[in-house]
């Protein structure tokens, strides 16, 4: 009986949800195809051109503040940014479908430094493989979509960063331009 | 506050657990399978919930009731495993068995795009819409995962089984969740 209550003991965190750490992980687009270009407004009117960015890589952050997790990603996508900026690496949050007034109140509660883009009517995002939210892309200095991430991340671990530091050790080799990307990459 | 309800996994390789959990706060329960590799999570969604969010999202109080009235769950999916196979989605093969009547899929975002068509729905209130509803096909890569709703279809406070199916690098995966309920309209 005691052994019993014993194993039962030992087994019930194994049970408890999420009990096991998750995966942090950026999946490889192997065949690179062109990341779709923008131009958006940020929150002080200042306009972002996607493909003015080439040379260096660039994470692109597909998002809403009504998306728990990618409110969740917020704050470690804040600290991955204080390092990134002085990194050579772009960071970009496109919010998909919302006006300013909204994502200025979120700003209130989660203060980020980063642009935040707006892509009100969805077009942007219709034209980028993404299905749900938050989606995350890395472009790479040639403008090519390198790797995909979704669902949230811990954007400050450097396991996740790294591949994308390394990316910029690819901007000397660039390569004929591939066509641009559309539907799904999976 | 946590019951946990050891299920047979039907048509799967091992018994599998189906947690079963209630919010002491908000009376919300929350049915959750968890494999080595995949796990699903649905809360159920109160139909004053949807209302307020997509009445906040430009849907007139006429076109937000079906969808309060439709099951709402809220669904987390992940690809557990931190390498290997992808896990495939594809909700249309995903089957409602409710006490009385015919098993059905849940009700997918492409159906509910031709009534807000019908209805003559602004377009950023579609865009919500879209963006909102779980995507009726995925692939999860090796960490991934997505939350979104998925609208089951049986009125509030009707009882039904679940039937979840996938597929991991093509091997076709299957658990059935059992006497899940839609919440009700007055809680």
């Amino acid at each position: 009986m005691l052994r019993t209550l014993l194993l039962i003991t030992a087994l019930l965190p194994q049970l408890a949800v999420g009990a096991t750490p998750l995966p942090q992980t950026l999946t490889p687009v192997e065949s690179r195809p062109m990341a779709p270009d923008f131009s958006l407004q940020d929150l002080d009117g200042e306009v972002h051109r996607l493909s003015a960015l080439r040379g260096r890589p660039v994470i692109v952050n597909f998002w809403a503040t009504w998306c728990p997790p990618c409110r969740e990603e917020m704050p470690s996508m804040q600290r991955a940014w204080e390092r990134l900026q002085t990194e050579g690496v772009t960071l970009l949050a496109v919010n998909v479908g919302e006006d300013p007034d909204t994502v200025f109140q979120f700003t209130g509660s989660y203060p980020v430094e980063f642009p935040i883009l707006f892509d009100r009517e969805g077009t942007v995002s219709g034209a980028w493989p993404m299905l749900g939210l938050p989606t995350t892309f890395v472009v790479d200095p040639q403008g090519r979509i390198a790797y995909r991430a979704i669902g949230g991340r811990e954007w400050d671990d450097p396991t996740l960063l790294q591949p994308v530091l390394e990316l910029r050790n690819s901007a000397a080799n660039a390569t004929t331009p591939q066509q641009p990307a559309t539907g799904n990459l999976q | 506050m946590i019951v946990l309800q050891a299920l047979l996994f039907s048509g799967g390789a091992a018994a599998a657990d189906v947690e079963h959990s209630r919010d002491p706060a908000t009376g919300l329960e929350t049915w959750q399978w968890q494999g080595d590799t995949a796990s699903f999570t649905f809360t159920q969604r109160l139909p004053d919930q949807s209302r307020a969010y997509f009445q906040g999202r430009g849907f007139a109080s006429a076109d937000a009731e079906p969808v309060a009235m439709a099951c709402v769950f809220q669904a987390i999916i992940r690809n557990r495993a931190g390498s290997g196979a992808p896990i495939d989605l594809d909700l249309s093969g995903w089957r409602v068995i409710p006490a009385q009547g015919s098993p059905h899929p849940p009700r997918l975002e492409a159906d509910w795009q031709q009534e807000w068509e019908r209805r003559q729905l602004s377009g950023p209130a579609r865009t919500a819409f879209r963006w909102s509803l779980f995507p009726t096909r995925q692939t999860f890569q090796p960490g991934d995962w997505n939350m979104g709703m998925v609208t089951f279809g049986p009125p509030p406070g009707d009882r039904f089984d679940l039937e979840l199916t996938w597929k991991r690098g093509g091997t076709p995966g299957h658990v059935r969740l059992e006497s899940m309920r839609c919440a009700p309209d007055q809680p």
